[in-house]
């Protein structure tokens, strides 16, 4: 059998592009009526708060400079019931709801009578369900991201002990799976290290990371680590940038982002460049998109501060050394810069090894 | 946009692409304008018509669904409403016709033609139901991985009234046949499943036949091991009984395909079940809401009292502390610190006053505590000789969890030597042997699988934690784990009670915060380990005397100690710290090479550690 992989080719970048990336960013910001842009209307103010974050962590925001313009599509989105759609028009959704509140965080505006926070808390609350689980929106679709969503969002604005975090809790343990330690998205559902991040964010938040077999998770989430350096999603898929987050966010929080091999995951990101256009891919030699290029720069933050000081060269060492006086450290729980939520004083565990 | 190629092209082709695109995108954007405006204005007519297609390009659009469910919803209330007004119109007839002269042929006429009405009347919302079924189907063929349409579908099928369950597993068996590791598809026949009640013993022939299709199908193992959980809690079998199936199954897959990674986490599992034995207490362990005390420990010495949980909270759930003298009782209010940051199972505390006293006791009347907590009032004499006290409740669980050795049948052993020996070099078989067999084909993995050395490496680590902690003696202050390659310290607060620890000539890489919990350790011997350096957070309350001789500290290295309150000298030679450092450090830097043993013969403790 093949293992699905990637080959890494000489000829894909190996230097960050920084300014390609940013430039990058800020033009996809200004290009609103771009065909990708109205096609993904419907996840618009996700996509903001990737673009803002991913400029924030190398310190660009003030290359998109349209910070009003958000606050106002922002104000415009909250729904009667609290909620925050993805775009005007479109209907509220927790996914917008936690981005519109990563977005107020990131540009210090959250007690800027930008939003009704009271009616936020109470959509939030109004998803809860018995067994602990939320909606999505008044749908019913149910999924431990939306867990995640409910609590990072009350979590930024403080107000976490609004809901039954007791019962939130075991619902997303429902999720765990004995076979690999892993989460899926519901009880019974497959583990998958994007639901993996997301189970393990919700119970960091919520201090009860002591319910979960650290060992065993984290060494199914160092086996996703392929040949080629990337990381898979689950056993026998393709590498894909986003995982560089997912995957390595999930590890950190355990304590054992050390389980993986730097240097191979390190060649494998900066291969996801695009040389001419900026910004990243999910793999080397696709089309780039804001989504990855977060990820992308995310991954390498937690790399270059996070790994450890033990270089296996002088190459090594120099380029780390760079890399960590330009990308700013990311909070692996909330995927915001670190110094924002030191400023918050937000309370997380994390484990240690 | 996942997997979508970069294609170069020229520039003639690049523009007829553009203006198709926007072409395409004006005509999406004016009809989803024209739908949002609709829905504003309550016009509901041939929305049905307008969405499709526009969902028919972009399936992901939630809002679009959202508006459909609106209308069909409309539409059942309306359907309902007909049907109520028919039921009182036929009673009202059947009244009637009580009253009346009885004509049964006429009554059953009536009757007759006002069920066939209602049936219609339901007969139009059914069919309403099936087209919107017909067109997530066709959303699935064109983007079988989105949410939002397999979301749509189960709320069809949650909205009808005779819904079709056969021709859901159908569908799913379609869209599995496609791509066998869907995970959105899966989750809908699981929903299916638990919707409709279907029989779990079809669902584990069904994963049986997807396994012998394909082994390399994680999916259906993963599926196959929760539905036998499953059917093992609800008494539909006694997994015990199908182990030896099992085994035999995962066997002649991973002797099929070695490097397939599938049937190996199956294999795994069932060695944990531990021939199904462990299945229901492997389930129940995770669904434990109770947080226990482990141990206390009371050092006279230092007036140091440290509680140990077996979860981590954010405040120490005793809040408090009834302190017994001879004729008198006080409660001051504690002050607990974390042996971690903000999240600690370790607590600890130093009382104020020098007066011996006889007993502690300790309360939960915190109501906010995320967990259920065990014993919410506990008693403990204090009055003893020792110089440190430990009462311990419960042996760490975490000791059974050694490198997870597990154990099989011989002629099952056997089989998994004989793989090794055709396929020495299979990582897999390697690491299967290594939680049965014999910890040395540890050190073979990290030159298989050179990209987890660190995990190999730590795993290593944990075993020799674990042996040293199985064979050390209790009541000795000395630890001693020289030279075992350690790379990281695992169970630390089952050595809280030492004050000296020797980890010289080991593969430390940092000074983590996992060693905080060493509450009373006094003297630290890291020599000859490659410590590069000490993270921000690391803090050992007691600490008087720190060894770090010949690793790679650099000169910002020091100051990171001053968190050690007590820190009183330091021993560097051998690191690249330079003599004149301008940083103000509150401890003795000593830059002269000093022995082991000379640092045990100084510093080495005669504590004595009395258990309860």
């Amino acid at each position: 059998m093949l293992t699905k992989d990637v080959e890494i080719k000489d000829e894909y970048p190996k230097e960050f592009l920084l300014e390609k990336h940013a430039q990058y960013l800020a033009n996809y910001a200004k290009n609103k009526d771009g065909y990708e842009q109205i096609t993904l209307e419907y996840l618009r103010m996700s996509g903001i708060y990737w673009g803002l974050t991913a400029m924030d962590l190398i310190d660009r925001t003030s290359l998109l400079g349209h910070k009003s313009e958000i606050l106002e599509l922002i104000k415009q989105c909250q729904h009667e019931c609290g909620g925050i759609s993805s775009s005007v028009g479109h209907d509220p959704h927790i996914l917008h709801t936690l981005s519109a509140i990563q977005i107020l965080t990131i540009y210090d505006a959250i007690n800027d009578n930008v939003i009704d926070l009271n009616k936020v808390v109470t959509y939030i609350k109004s998803l809860q369900q018995k067994d602990g689980s939320f909606f999505g929106d008044k749908w019913g679709e149910i999924d431990v991201r939306f867990s995640f969503c409910a609590i990072a969002s009350l979590s930024l604005l403080n107000r976490l002990h609004e809901i039954d975090i007791n019962s939130a809790i075991s619902f997303v343990m429902k999720c765990n799976n004995l076979i690999d330690g892993g989460f899926g998205s519901r009880p019974g559902s497959e583990s998958h290290a994007g639901l993996v991040y997301c189970a393990l964010g919700a119970l960091s938040l919520t201090g009860q990371l002591d319910r979960i077999n650290a060992d065993l998770l984290g060494w199914w989430l160092c086996e996703r680590q392929l040949p080629s350096g990337g990381l898979n999603g689950r056993p026998e898929k393709l590498p894909d940038l986003c995982y560089s987050w997912w995957v390595l966010a999930s590890l950190q929080i355990l304590g054992r982002l050390h389980w993986i091999d730097r240097n191979k995951l390190m060649r494998f990101i900066t291969a996801c460049q695009d040389e001419e256009s900026g910004g990243f891919s999910d793999r080397p030699g696709n089309l780039v998109d804001p989504f990855h290029t977060l990820f992308g720069i995310a991954g390498i933050s937690l790399l270059i501060h996070e790994y450890g000081d033990s270089y296996d060269s002088e190459a090594t060492a120099v380029q780390m050394t760079k890399l960590k006086s330009c990308v700013k450290l990311i909070n692996p729980v909330l995927c915001m810069p670190q110094c924002l939520i030191d400023k918050l004083n937000i309370k997380m565990q994390l484990l240690k090894l | 946009m996942h997997g979508r190629l970069k294609v170069k092209t020229t520039a003639e082709k690049e523009r007829e692409k553009r203006i198709e695109k926007e072409e395409k995108c004006k005509h999406f954007k004016a009809g989803l304008d024209k739908a949002f405006q609709m829905r504003e204005k309550g016009d509901n007519q041939n929305a049905l018509s307008l969405t499709a297609p526009l969902l028919m390009t972009n399936p992901d659009v939630y809002t679009l669904w959202n508006y459909r469910r609106e209308i069909i919803l409309e539409f059942k209330s309306q359907v309902q409403c007909k049907l109520e007004t028919e039921t009182v119109e036929t009673s009202k007839n059947n009244s009637e016709n009580d009253v009346k002269p009885k004509d049964d042929n006429s009554n059953d006429l009536s009757d007759d033609m006002n069920k066939s009405k209602s049936d219609e009347t339901q007969n139009e919302f059914e069919i309403l139901c099936e087209n919107e079924l017909e067109l997530t189907s066709s959303c699935l063929l064109k983007n079988p991985k989105s949410y939002c349409v397999w979301h749509h579908r189960a709320w069809v099928l949650q909205t009808m009234e005779k819904p079709n369950f056969k021709r859901e597993i159908m569908l799913c068996n379609q869209f599995l046949e496609m791509d066998e590791r869907n995970f959105h598809c899966w989750d809908y026949r699981r929903f299916i499943h638990d919707f409709a009640k279907l029989d779990i013993n079809e669902e584990l022939q069904y994963t049986l036949r997807k396994i012998e299709q394909n082994f390399s199908n994680f999916s259906s193992w993963y599926y196959r091991s929760s539905l036998f959980t499953e059917a093992h809690i609800r008494g539909v079998l006694n997994f015990c009984d199908h182990w030896e199936k099992e085994y035999n199954l995962v066997e002649n897959a991973v002797f099929t395909d070695p490097n397939d990674q599938s049937p190996w986490f199956y294999h795994k599992w069932l060695l944990a079940t531990n021939h199904g034995e462990n299945i229901i207490s492997f389930a129940e362990s995770i669904e434990s809401n109770e947080i226990s005390l482990q141990k206390v420990i009371y050092d006279k010495q230092n007036r140091v009292l440290i509680t140990v949980f077996d979860k981590s909270t954010i405040n120490c759930p005793y809040d408090v502390i009834d302190i017994e003298f001879e004729n008198e009782v006080k409660s001051p209010s504690p002050q607990w610190f974390s042996a971690l940051n903000d999240y600690s199972r370790i607590w600890h505390l130093t009382f104020p006053f020098q007066k011996p006293f006889q007993s502690i006791t300790l309360k939960c009347t915190n109501k906010e505590l995320p967990y259920e907590i065990r014993d919410s009032k506990l008693l403990f004499p204090v009055d003893f000789t020792a110089d440190t006290l430990v009462h311990s409740f419960k042996d760490n669980d975490l000791l059974n969890d050694s490198f997870e050795r597990k154990s099989l049948k011989k002629d099952q052993i056997l089989n998994l030597r004989c793989l090794r020996d055709m396929e020495p070099d299979n990582k897999w078989v390697n690491l299967a042997l290594a939680s049965i067999d014999n910890l040395d084909n540890l050190k073979d993995l990290i030159n298989l699988d050179p990209i987890r050395r660190n995990y190999y490496n730590d795993q290593k680590s944990k075993e020799m934690c674990i042996n040293f902690i199985k064979t050390m003696d209790k009541c000795s202050p000395i630890g001693v784990m020289k030279s075992r390659g350690l790379t990281c310290l695992y169970f630390g607060d089952a050595l809280i009670h030492l004050s000296f620890l020797d980890l010289s000539q080991n593969g430390l890489q940092k000074l983590s915060v996992a060693f905080n919990e060493l509450i009373l350790l006094e003297t630290f011997i890291l020599d000859e380990n490659q410590i590069t350096n000490i993270s921000e957070g690391f803090r050992l309350p007691m600490l008087k005397v720190i060894s770090l001789q010949n690793n790679r500290l650099n000169s910002k290295s020091l100051s990171t100690l001053n968190k050690c309150s007590n820190l009183r000298t330091v021993y560097i030679f051998g690191n690249e710290i330079g003599e004149n450092n301008e940083q103000k450090i509150p401890f003795e830097v000593v830059q002269e090479e000093i022995s082991v043993q000379d640092l045990q013969l100084t510093y080495g403790s005669n504590k004595i550690i009395q258990y309860l």
